[in-house]
């Protein structure tokens, strides 16, 4: 039926399968819809945020997908600036990837903030030292960034590049590829950062609350450190979960092999500066303003198991098993490991978000708990389902894995 | 204008812990004065809007020898590193060099809310609703202070509205300085016991600046570096040692809410 | 050259401004003002504009009467706070007071009289006519005639003037009740009749003279006095003066007086009878009273080969006391010789709003005590004072007596007429039926808002709200002297209300005004040209022989003054029947010492006590301002009537969990509480307001207000302070 839209050389499930594949995702994205119009036209009081839980689901969901998001500008800087061409098998995807991380976390923030429609005043009345404005400014100037790099990929539509003026702006575009990718990583560095500086900077938040190291508190360079490391760990779990779900090979086994690395590499550096951060932090920084850092691991469920799970399980244990090749080989351990990663990752925006509200201040505060309403879980699961959404429709009739054809003839 | 005439000034407040009896008086004349609107009937302790508010604190002992004080907790007007301000992204939050005084600019707002994550004091309060009063009573509201819209942060500005009285006032009389007895917050006017000082830090012969720095004076969390200008008074060393979670723990009590 | 301008030159011209505007900031710096000014949504309110104007008048929601200042926008209050100088308050208002003018815009506001029938949790209301209304109540009225049962007043605020106008048409109906809410204040004028050798007259407290305050559950520094009374000594607590006020506060609650007096004593539930008895066994065991005096006194203090007095203190050793109280015998020994060492010393008895009375039995025993300490000796802080002189026609003779709700038989009200919805002291509608005759009573309840006892009315009359309103603030029991003010309106009122005095006169075939009724009393009170007035404008005070003439009196009170009488000067010889003159008082008293707690209970072991207690001017509906949310739902700082505190050790043993909902339970009914556990509590108990409530409107359907007191066994109604309950997890 949609056989014409389709990429040459690859073999795509009938259109009746992908419809029904899409189907639920749609629903849920239909709800998704709905839960963040009641967000928007009823207000927040839809949400159980509050004033002391200030910051909640969404936030979380953010600061979690631009760190697995990171691939794209990480794919990018080394393929077009450091020419590490392994990596041309999956800079389509990771395209795709970062688009909807990005696009998704936005559409997030704008119902998040209570009055969207002044969005416009940071750039109309920026504060240059709030972290926020920087993350403003650099989220949608790479947006854009995202949305150049995108195109290409559309334009290589089998249907689209019939229309010769398009198949000139491909190529076009295509020769900007390297601009647009280090403006990219320019953009993703300082924002990937100030999202980590975001939580550092709290002064009046000693859970969060780091020495600075320039101008930037030191979690501005964890950020953007454990973003390098889940990204690639990101496009490795997607790749992966892409290959079964369709049962294809996409790309070699090099590829994700190399991947791997990359996200080992980088997480190695990551819990090195993280431990010596939290010894920091823990002996000198919260201790000079009164809290005993020991306190934050003595409530509720928060115990020092958190951070243990943090740095060893889900850092120091998946950063050895990718530096090695022997686990990097066997797919089984490389995935574990991805999985391990992202999970640490997501553990450690969690903790940022979520632990550093929960935390009582003054002496007289309890320990606050939390739980997202409906609408929130619905606003979060629309930005799932929209990355499902627009990954299918890309992925089938885009040409995100260039090795593919390849790898299907060799069969 | 010419910064050299205008005084700077450093308005402060002191609360004296030991006569506040937690009445209540200072919170419902605070949002009388600032239209606050009443709350929605599903609003509770987190969700509402107290720019003052009276925390009722024990000293952990058990019945019958429980000790109970009250804390009268606000915007806590920090001096240095002000976090509220640095974080806002579109300057929604200024500090008035003239008086000290920590603004919010409901109207610039984004309601981004990261300034209530920066508070330690929690003093800052987000319009969940729209601001809705009875029928009619919108009519009773302060002429001095605009209500905010939903979606907007809002907290403690030692009653702007006053300052602008109190700066028309002298106006009128040609002079640029205010009088100290024009200009006071209405949670201070309507304490019964007078627990609440207020004034200009810089002026020595204020009794703020002096309560400031009496022996029983104290400030919550002031080892976060920023200097907040609202003094705590008490003469009981358990309520002194709420302060800083290391004094309390340094006396091995425990503190409930 | 020729100047020639073309179309061109022109266009340049125009478009070379505009390029060279952009680059200055006006554009720009419009965008941003329009950005910002813009951007209060149009469906805000507006604030107010118009001529700014002060005005004064006297607060009527508590028997306090505070001085109020307005400051008005189009002469509409928009700010409150307290006249300065003034006798009662000093310039001080409590947060209820602060909001006051905020109750003309109650939610449950009544705009016309209604029809009200109780749903299933909710209550609708059909509009009807004023003369509707009358010509029930005149049918009903021609009924209530002895065999068809009587007539019934309910004043909800007693004492006023209107009051004496109640008890005088009352009087002359055959079958008229003048019903107020049992209270402590009531009781013991009764006592006082029952006990004086020769009549006593209405007594004050002189507080100025005391060091030593000994409360039992009165809550003495949380709305007992007057904010004038009790500013000073909160102002002193834990300060080191030599002459500060010592408050020793006796109460099985936390009370908030028990949190902020000098000592807490609590002890069991309904057991201040036997705590006051050994408090007195031991001053009388070590000889801390004047013996010359008191032998005088108390003529049955010992009556040999009778019971006396002092055989009944005898019983209350320390050891035995304390068993009955729960107070170790230790403090009790030290809190006799305390109050000794440490006076003048005086004993308050009082329980508050929610609460009820303490009973008379307890009230005698305190009053005991008094005596004992020289309370009412020359240099003691009790005093005898006058009541405010009322106008001709309305002597103690003419009027109806003043009864309380034990005093009237089951199922004998034909017609109740309530006057006020909320008052200080909440009766338990349960009560309240079971005097009315089933299915043939009506029941007319007048008042501003539909909360509270209107809530069970039939038909309601709307009466103007708080600062509509003229009415006048009798004298507060902890005033050394008579006093008299005049809550004259702040706001007009609108149409269609009408005040009670006015339905009753039309029930009562006369005529009524309220003016012209306070005209009468303060013409009355100017003639005995006595005490001193104080004039809120000027924050002074002068002579009465100072004013020229009543209509200046009146200018002075309807414009936020105030009257105060001259105290007594001498005390008149006094001599009290300490256990009264009845025959049957000693075992009555020894049955009221040696009564057990309900804490001690048949050992049922789910049941807890439930300790209900009220905030003056704050347990009724009508007298919250929407915006008390801020205290009873946006911080903790006040407990609504849905929270019930208990001690941690008591829930952890009943499975109950802090934040989570609990049904408590009784005979009479069951209700939905939120649990709170206080490691302040006493184990065994639940403490719970009796009101407020959140204001019971969700979207246009008005629900039922639940109050605790609803779930008290009327059997055993009296004093209720203390009754057994159930609490289970939701």
């Amino acid at each position: 039926m949609d056989k014409h839209l389709i990429t040459r050389g690859v073999q795509r499930s009938p259109f009746w399968k992908f419809i029904l594949w899409i189907l639920p995702w749609g629903m849920l994205l239909g709800w998704g819809l709905y839960g963040a119009y009641l967000c928007l036209a009823e207000g927040l009081n839809q949400t159980n945020m509050d004033n002391r839980f200030a910051f909640g689901l969404w936030i979380y969901l953010d600061l979690t997908v631009i760190a697995f998001g990171a691939g794209a500008f990480f794919t990018g800087f080394l393929l077009y600036i450091l020419k590490r061409h392994e990596l041309k098998s999956v800079i389509n995807s990771a395209v795709v990837l970062g688009l909807i991380c990005y696009s998704g976390a936005i559409a997030v923030l704008m119902v998040d903030v209570g009055q969207p429609l002044r969005a416009w005043f940071t750039f109309w009345h920026p504060n240059v030292h709030s972290m926020l404005t920087e993350v403003t400014f650099c989220l949608t100037c790479y947006l854009t960034v995202l949305i150049l790099e995108y195109a290409p990929i559309v334009l290589k539509n089998r249907q689209i590049r019939k229309i010769p003026s398009y198949l000139v702006f491909e190529f076009n575009l295509h020769k900007l590829m390297v601009v647009f990718a280090g403006v990219g990583a320019f953009l993703s560095f300082f924002h990937q950062g100030s999202l980590g500086g975001l939580y550092g900077v709290l002064r009046g938040r000693p859970f969060a609350f780091r020495e600075e190291l320039g101008i930037w508190p030191s979690t501005f360079f964890l950020f953007i450190l454990s973003a390098m490391a889940a990204g690639p760990s990101f496009i490795l779990l997607t790749t992966w979960l892409v290959e079964k779900l369709s049962r294809k090979r996409l790309v070699k086994h090099e590829t994700l092999s190399y991947l791997g690395k990359l996200s080992g590499i980088m997480l190695t550096v990551y819990i090195l500066f993280k431990s010596i951060d939290t010894l920091i932090w823990i002996n000198s920084t919260s201790p000079s303003s009164g809290f005993p850092a020991f306190e934050y691991y003595d409530r509720a469920a928060f115990g020092t198991w958190v951070l243990f799970a943090e740095v060893v399980v889900f850092g120091l244990l998946p950063a050895l098993l990718l530096l090695r090749k022997r686990f990097r080989e066997h797919r089984g351990w490389l995935i574990t490991s991805a999985v391990f990663v992202l999970a640490g990752v997501a553990l450690n925006r969690f903790v940022l978000t979520i632990q550093t509200l929960a935390l009582p201040t003054l002496v007289f505060d309890e320990f606050l708990s939390y739980l997202p309403s409906w609408q929130e879980v619905a606003t979060f699961s629309l930005v799932i389902a929209y990355g499902v959404v627009l990954y299918s429709v890309s992925f089938r009739y885009l040409p995100l894995f260039p090795q593919e054809r390849e790898l299907a003839q060799s069969y | 204008m010419d910064q050299a005439t205008v005084k700077q000034s450093r308005y402060g407040m002191a609360i004296d812990l030991d006569r506040c009896t937690g009445c209540g008086a200072c919170l419902m004349a605070c949002a009388v004065e600032n239209n606050v609107s009443p709350g929605r009937p599903t609003v509770n302790e987190r969700t509402g809007t107290t720019w003052m508010r009276v925390i009722e604190v024990q000293d952990g002992r058990a019945f019958p020898a429980a000790e109970t004080a009250f804390i009268p907790m606000m915007c806590q007007q920090c001096e240095e590193e002000t976090p509220c301000v640095s974080v806002c992204p579109q300057n929604a939050v200024e500090v008035d060099p003239e008086t000290g005084i920590v603004g919010q600019i409901p109207q610039r707002c984004l309601g981004c809310r990261y300034c209530m994550t920066a508070c330690p004091y929690h003093a800052r309060y987000y319009n969940w609703w729209d601001p809705q009063w009875p029928e009619g009573m919108e009519k009773a509201l302060n002429p001095d202070v605009a209500p905010r819209m939903r979606g907007v942060v809002e907290k403690c500005n030692f009653c702007h509205g006053r300052l602008h009285d109190a700066r028309a006032k002298a106006a009128a009389k040609g002079s640029r300085e205010i009088n100290p007895t024009d200009y006071i917050p209405a949670c201070v006017e309507s304490c019964p016991v007078q627990a609440i000082t207020f004034g200009d830090l810089n002026d020595e012969a204020a009794d703020v600046a002096r309560q400031a720095k009496s022996e029983r004076a104290f400030r919550f969390l002031s080892r976060l570096g920023t200097e907040p200008k609202v003094y705590y008074l008490s003469g009981r060393s358990w309520v002194q040692r709420l302060a800083d979670r290391e004094l309390a723990r340094s006396k091995k009590e425990t503190v409930h809410g | 050259m020729p100047l020639t301008l073309t179309r061109r030159d022109i266009l340049k011209f125009v478009g070379g401004s505009i390029a060279g505007i952009m680059v200055t900031p006006i554009p720009w710096k419009l965008l941003d003002d329009v950005s910002i000014w813009t951007q209060n949504g149009p469906w805000i309110p507006k604030v107010p504009r118009g001529a700014l104007t002060t005005s004064f008048s006297t607060c009527a929601l508590c028997p306090a009467g505070c001085g109020v200042q307005a400051r008005c926008v189009n002469g509409i209050p928009y700010f409150l706070s307290g006249t300065r100088n003034h006798p009662v308050n000093n310039g001080t208002l409590c947060p209820s007071g602060v909001a006051a003018h905020h109750l003309a815009y109650h939610p449950l506001r009544l705009k016309t009289p209604v029809q009200v029938t109780r749903g299933n949790g909710t209550i609708e209301v059909r509009p009807v006519s004023l003369d509707d209304v009358l010509r029930k109540i005149s049918v009903a009225s021609g009924n209530s005639t002895g065999a068809k049962g009587s007539l019934a007043l309910l004043d909800q605020r007693p004492g006023r003037t209107v009051s004496l106008f109640y008890r005088k048409q009352l009087a002359r109906h055959d079958h008229g009740i003048y019903l107020v809410s049992p209270t402590d204040p009531i009781l013991i004028t009764q006592c006082l009749d029952e006990m004086a050798e020769t009549p006593f007259g209405p007594v004050g407290y002189h507080l100025e003279n005391v060091r030593t305050i000994l409360s039992f559950a009165a809550p003495v520094l949380d709305g007992w006095g007057t904010p004038a009374q009790t500013s000073p000594m909160l102002r002193t607590r834990h300060s080191s003066e030599q002459n500060a006020v010592k408050v020793i506060q006796i109460d099985s609650r936390h009370s908030r007086s028990a949190q902020l007096a000098d000592q807490w004593i609590p002890l069991k539930p309904k057991t201040e009878a036997a705590l006051a008895f050994g408090i007195a066994h031991v001053i009388i065991r070590d000889g801390l009273y004047d013996k010359r005096v008191i032998g005088r006194r108390i003529p049955d203090f010992n009556i040999p080969g009778k019971h006396s007095y002092s055989d009944l203190i005898g019983r209350f050793t320390p050891d035995h006391t304390s068993e009955l109280t729960g107070v170790s015998s230790d403090v009790i020994v030290s809190t006799a010789h305390s109050l000794v060492a440490r006076g003048p010393s005086v004993a308050i008895g009082d329980g508050d709003s929610g609460g009820g009375p303490l009973g008379k039995e307890a009230e005698i025993a305190i009053w005991g005590l008094n005596i004992l300490l020289g309370a009412l000796e020359s240099n003691g802080s009790i005093v005898q004072r006058r009541e405010a002189p009322v106008p001709e026609g309305f002597s103690s003779k003419e009027l109806s007596p003043v009864m309380g709700i034990s005093a009237i038989p089951d199922h004998s009200i034909g017609l109740l007429l309530i006057d006020g919805s909320d008052p200080g002291d909440p009766l338990p509608w349960s009560l309240l039926e079971r005097k009315l005759i089933p299915r043939q009573s009506l029941v007319v309840a007048c008042s501003p808002t539909l909360t509270g006892l209107a809530q069970h009315a039939q038909y309601v009359v709307p009466t103007p709200a708080h600062l509509e309103a003229l009415t006048d603030i009798p004298t507060i029991v902890s005033s050394a002297t008579a006093t008299f003010s005049i809550s004259a309106p702040l706001l007009k009122r609108p149409e269609g209300m009408t005040d009670a005095i006015e339905i009753m006169a039309k029930v009562f075939e006369t005529e009524g005004s309220m003016e012209d009724l306070l005209k009468q009393r303060t013409s009355a009170i100017f003639a005995t040209r006595r005490g001193c007035v104080f004039k809120a404008g000027t924050g002074t005070t002068v002579p009465i022989t100072e004013l020229g003439s009543p209509d200046e009196f009146w200018t002075e009170l309807t414009a936020g003054g105030m009257w105060t009488d001259d105290p007594i000067r001498s005390k008149p010889f006094f001599q009290f029947h300490f256990m009264g003159r009845a025959p049957d008082a000693y075992q009555r008293m020894l049955d009221a010492g040696e009564a057990v707690s309900p804490l001690d209970g048949p050992l049922t072991p789910e049941m807890l006590t439930v300790l209900p207690y009220g905030r003056r001017a704050e347990v009724g509906g009508a007298q919250l301002s929407p915006l008390m949310t801020k205290l009873y739902q946006e911080s903790g700082l006040h407990r609504s009537s849905k929270v019930a505190v208990l001690n941690p050790a008591t829930a952890k043993k009943f499975d109950l969990v802090h934040g989570e909902q609990g049904i408590l339970a009784t005979a009479c009914g069951t209700q939905k509480v939120g649990i709170r556990v206080d490691a302040a509590v006493m184990p065994g108990v639940i403490e719970i307001a009796a009101g407020p409530e959140p204001i019971g409107q969700a979207g246009n359907e008005i629900v039922q207000e639940q109050n605790i007191l609803e779930l008290i066994d009327p059997d055993q109604a009296l004093p209720w302070r203390a009754f057994r309950a159930t609490l289970r997890k939701a």
